[in-house]
């Protein structure tokens, strides 16, 4: 492989980081914390969905950056992503239809 | 040993530095407003001119109240909150939820400024509390928490901004988690004197590292605070409740008793009062009674964590029959685990637990944490001197870091000229951008650091010390009637603010006298 397609690839490789971890990280941690309250438990007073689903959400967008960071298989990355995103929509769909 | 390998060590050197690079002088700034908002309380009462010792919840207020309620439109007995402002005055606010003519909702009535002492009638304003003149006594504090809030942008604009620097704070300490090689070695780092960067670059690594779990967690609790309003709420609302805001409030809040507007009389506030002091072992901060004068009335006393506690108590009181009815959470209608985190999260940001020593603990701690971002930024600046683009960020980072220190003396010296005349609301940020303005021409137009670094500790030096002075010319009251009435706040800030400028004033010989250490290569600091 020439030394342009090397530079092409390398290029475009972190085009997909920066995304990953840029607007998807972003997106991706505001989608986990709206379906957090449809999975999480209410607790004894009943709140501890709603609680927990705002307190994690700098940790679910830290969680995503960082992933998409140090990840070694960036299509293995999207795919968590497109994971993470076709879970929340269901389960937002889900939740919309009743 | 590092958890991660080179090419990731790389990448997270790369984020490390630009996400600090990018942001990181408004994180400073958010980071030291912050570390002096720690003390917002004890500043408002110090510009005010004190408090009484006794605060005006302490004293029989219970008469007073009740021939106020008498007064006002019986509308306004909705809902009555009581609380003692930064000069001790005692603010009462008769109101009910009303929507305006624009139709957002407000609340509208009568507030009452009293007289700590004789509770006699100071101000009084009606109408929507929005178009309310705001209290001169809290400008100066107010303006610190808001810049620290906000950035001093509308809302929620500020919030989205300062949320983001928390999580860049969070990604900086979690990047500095990961990076470092020798953990325990970093925490006792000596600092080397063979070069100016690498002992920057020690000295970074030394305050960095014991800062890190600080770091980490003022960040997180920061990013909550921005973003679960402005943020979280709206949209966990809209999922949870499909967009039933009578449902969310009920689930948060509880569900309204019963409605019973049957007239009958508010229950002894002193006897309340006094009972809830001795059950909280704190003077409660603010009362609120809802339904005034009526059979369903309830009486909520607010306290602050006693020195051994983490987080205040709030008590809640039958307001016609004045019988106990419990704490109530701060969300939910019973104790939960959800309710225990939110609940931490205000003592853990703000420092304001353990009493004195907690406040100076996070004081300097923030502190360390403004050092680490300022070094960092020099570190990553110096290291690419030859670049124009980074020769420009070292000269901006002396007049942000110096210029916000005296940029905030500055709005203090603003409020004591102004608070005679009883606009300190516009002259307090007028007179940080002023000053603000000054600094940056300065630094724009002196080349040479050292003089510059020289020119602003003397002007930070001169203002912290002019402070307690103006402070005392304006009108404020001297140490002997202070001893007199007890009130030790003002003093102590007085004395601190007069320490730390003879300090900054005795600093600028040090500057002086240091010998400019060799310049090493940048491969020799990469290490």
């Amino acid at each position: 492989m020439s030394s342009d397609a090397i530079s092409e690839t390398s290029r475009s490789k972190t085009l997909v980081r920066w995304v990953l971890a840029g607007p998807l990280a972003l997106i991706g941690a505001i989608v986990a914390m709206a379906v957090t309250p449809l999975w999480m438990p209410h607790g004894a007073g009943g709140v501890d969905h709603l609680a927990f689903a705002i307190i994690l959400f700098p940790l679910y967008w830290a969680a995503l950056f960082f992933y998409a960071v140090l990840a070694e298989r960036l299509g293995r990355a999207a795919l968590v992503f497109g994971a993470l995103f076709g879970v929340s929509a269901y389960l937002l769909w889900q939740a919309f239809a009743n | 040993m590092s958890v991660v390998n080179q090419a990731q060590s790389k990448r997270l050197v790369a984020v490390h530095g630009w996400s600090g690079t990018i942001l990181g002088l408004l994180l400073y700034v958010v980071v030291l407003t912050g570390a002096v908002a720690v003390f917002a309380s004890e500043i408002g009462e110090w510009s005010a001119g004190g408090r009484p010792a006794a605060s005006a919840l302490e004293r029989p207020v219970d008469a007073r109240l009740k021939e106020l309620a008498s007064e006002v439109d019986p509308a306004y007995l909705d809902e009555v909150v009581a609380f003692s402002n930064s000069g001790g005055e005692l603010v009462v606010f008769f109101h009910t939820h009303e929507v305006r003519a624009d139709g957002t909702p407000g609340d509208v009535g009568v507030r009452f400024y009293l007289d700590p002492e004789t509770l006699d009638v100071v101000r009084r304003y009606e109408g929507f509390s929005s178009d309310m003149p705001a209290d001169p006594a809290g400008a100066l504090d107010d303006f610190i928490v808001d810049l620290h809030v906000n950035l001093y942008a509308p809302h929620p604009w500020g919030l989205y901004a300062t949320g983001i620097l928390g999580f860049v704070m969070l990604i900086a300490a979690i990047s500095g988690i990961l990076l470092h090689k020798h953990v325990i070695k970093d925490l006792f780092v000596a600092p080397r004197n063979s070069s100016r960067l690498l002992f920057r670059k020690d000295r970074h690594v030394l305050a960095g590292s014991w800062g890190l779990p600080f770091g980490f967690l003022l960040a997180f609790t920061g990013a909550f605070f921005s973003f679960a309003g402005a943020l979280g709420l709206p949209v966990v609302a809209m999922v949870a409740f499909g967009g039933d805001q009578i449902k969310m409030i009920e689930t948060i809040v509880g569900v309204p008793t019963a409605e019973d507007a049957t007239p009958a009389e508010l229950a002894d506030l002193d006897a309340i009062l006094t009972e809830s002091t001795a059950r909280a072992e704190s003077v409660p901060l603010s009362i609120v009674v809802s339904h005034w004068g009526r059979a369903d009335a309830t009486i909520t006393l607010f306290h602050p964590a006693t020195e051994a506690g983490l987080t205040g108590d709030n008590h809640v009181y039958a307001g016609a029959s004045g019988d106990y009815r419990g704490t109530r959470p701060f969300i939910g209608t019973q104790p939960s685990a959800g309710n225990t985190v939110i609940g931490l999260m205000g003592p853990l940001h703000f420092g304001n637990f353990g009493g004195l020593l907690g406040k100076i603990v996070w004081l300097s701690l923030g502190f360390a944490l403004c050092y680490v971002t300022l070094t960092g930024l020099q570190l990553w600046a110096e290291r690419r001197r030859e670049e124009r683009v980074w020769k420009r960020l070292a000269r901006s980072i002396p007049i942000v870091g110096y210029g916000t220190a005296i940029a905030l003396a500055g709005a203090g010296v603003g409020f004591f000229l102004s608070f005679a005349s009883g606009d300190p609301r516009v002259w307090v940020p007028l007179a940080f951008l002023i000053t603000s303005i000054a600094c940056v021409i300065a630094g724009l137009l002196t080349a040479d650091v050292k003089r510059l670094s020289t020119f602003y500790r003397y002007a930070l030096g001169v203002g912290l010390v002019a402070l307690p002075v103006l402070r005392i010319l304006t009108g404020g009251p001297g140490w002997a009637n202070l001893f007199d009435a007890g009130t030790v706040t003002v003093i102590g800030v007085d004395l601190v603010l007069l320490v730390a400028g003879i300090a900054t004033l005795l600093s600028i010989r040090g500057l002086r006298a240091s010998a400019p250490r060799r310049q090493p290569s940048v491969e020799a600091t990469a290490s």
